[in-house]
């Protein structure tokens, strides 16, 4: 991508430098893929807490991709235990008053093109998008193209090789060209 | 990438700062609070931890490697007032440093005891032959 990526060294060179940083725009990608704050509250504590626990003495230039890999697995284990959460619901027929019920919430609809000027609008189109797309390509995306890593840490931080990077991320960008036509 | 995606992408991107920029001030402390957490409490109570457990095992080691070696009271121990009035005060002649102690000196000090009986030969041997004439000085 261009220069404007985002990297270690502009999240900062220290720990909470580095955290205070990019604990804003972790909690906004958590809450696109869980679709529910206060999971995505949790997502991101859990990925600080493990960040300085066990990587906190690495040097600085690998926090962005190993940040970024503990949050995408803590938002896998979220998402999985929802699912069981939701099987084991349907099954005994549970009732679920207590529970946010993220799963079974419709997404925000996308809005038409009359309500795209706002930023706010924009975000929400964006989320809506993003949300809409298969899990690899969305977070192909999210990471190459809004956090601007390079194709080597996007692969690092997916567990994944640099082809099926670059492989999710195009595909992910032609999905959303199409369902973003209205921004153009 | 066609200009397409190029335009799509950066509007993304914009579109996405800018949210991150309005998360709500409750948000915002939820996160700072959360940092806080993971920045401070954690670490410091694994180290307080670690540095307790370090330090009694240390601890428990010195005790184990230096009480072997350490003088022990005895069992009956003499309460200290009793022992200073109760124990005379030994006196020893003063020590010359050119003074050679006779066999009756060695005899009458208290370490007796420990003196080897060759040694007291030998003194007495020496003693002997200090009284004697110079050999040299008769003879030359």
């Amino acid at each position: 991508m261009d220069g404007s990526a985002q990297t270690s060294t502009t999240y900062g060179q220290s720990l909470p430098a580095f955290l205070a940083g990019i604990e804003r725009r972790a909690f906004r990608h958590a809450e696109i893929a869980l679709k529910n704050r206060e999971d995505a509250l949790d997502a991101v504590q859990d990925a600080m807490l493990k960040l300085v626990q066990r990587y906190a003495d690495k040097p600085a230039i690998e926090w962005s991709p190993l940040f970024w890999s503990v949050l995408r697995s803590r938002i896998t284990d979220i998402r999985r235990r929802r699912r069981v959460r939701s099987v084991l619901v349907g099954w005994m027929g549970w009732s679920n008053d207590e529970d946010e019920g993220p799963v079974w919430e419709p997404t925000d609809p996308t809005p038409g093109p009359a309500h795209l000027h706002s930023d706010a609008e924009s975000y929400r189109a964006l989320s809506a998008a993003l949300q809409a797309l298969p899990r690899r390509q969305r977070e192909a995306y999210q990471l190459r193209v809004l956090e601007g890593l390079d194709v080597a840490d996007t692969a690092r931080a997916m567990g994944c090789s640099e082809g099926s990077v670059k492989t999710h991320t195009s595909r992910a960008m032609d999905a959303l060209r199409r369902q973003l036509e209205d921004w153009r | 990438m066609n200009a397409n995606d190029v335009e799509t992408a950066l509007r993304a991107r914009a579109a996405f700062n800018d949210s991150v920029e309005c998360i709500d001030a409750d948000t915002r402390r939820r996160l700072r609070e959360l940092r806080l957490q993971a920045l401070g409490d954690k670490p410091r109570h694994a180290r307080a931890r670690w540095a307790w457990s370090l330090a009694s095992a240390l601890a428990v080691l010195a005790v184990i490697v230096f009480w072997p070696r350490m003088p022990h009271a005895p069992a009956t121990a003499v309460p200290a007032t009793t022992a200073v009035v109760a124990q005379p005060v030994p006196t020893r002649a003063p020590v010359h440093p050119t003074h050679t102690p006779t066999a009756n000196e060695i005899a009458a000090s208290d370490s007796i005891e420990v003196v080897d009986p060759d040694m007291l030969s030998d003194i007495e041997f020496y003693g002997w032959l200090a009284k004697q004439p110079d050999a040299d000085a008769s003879g030359g």
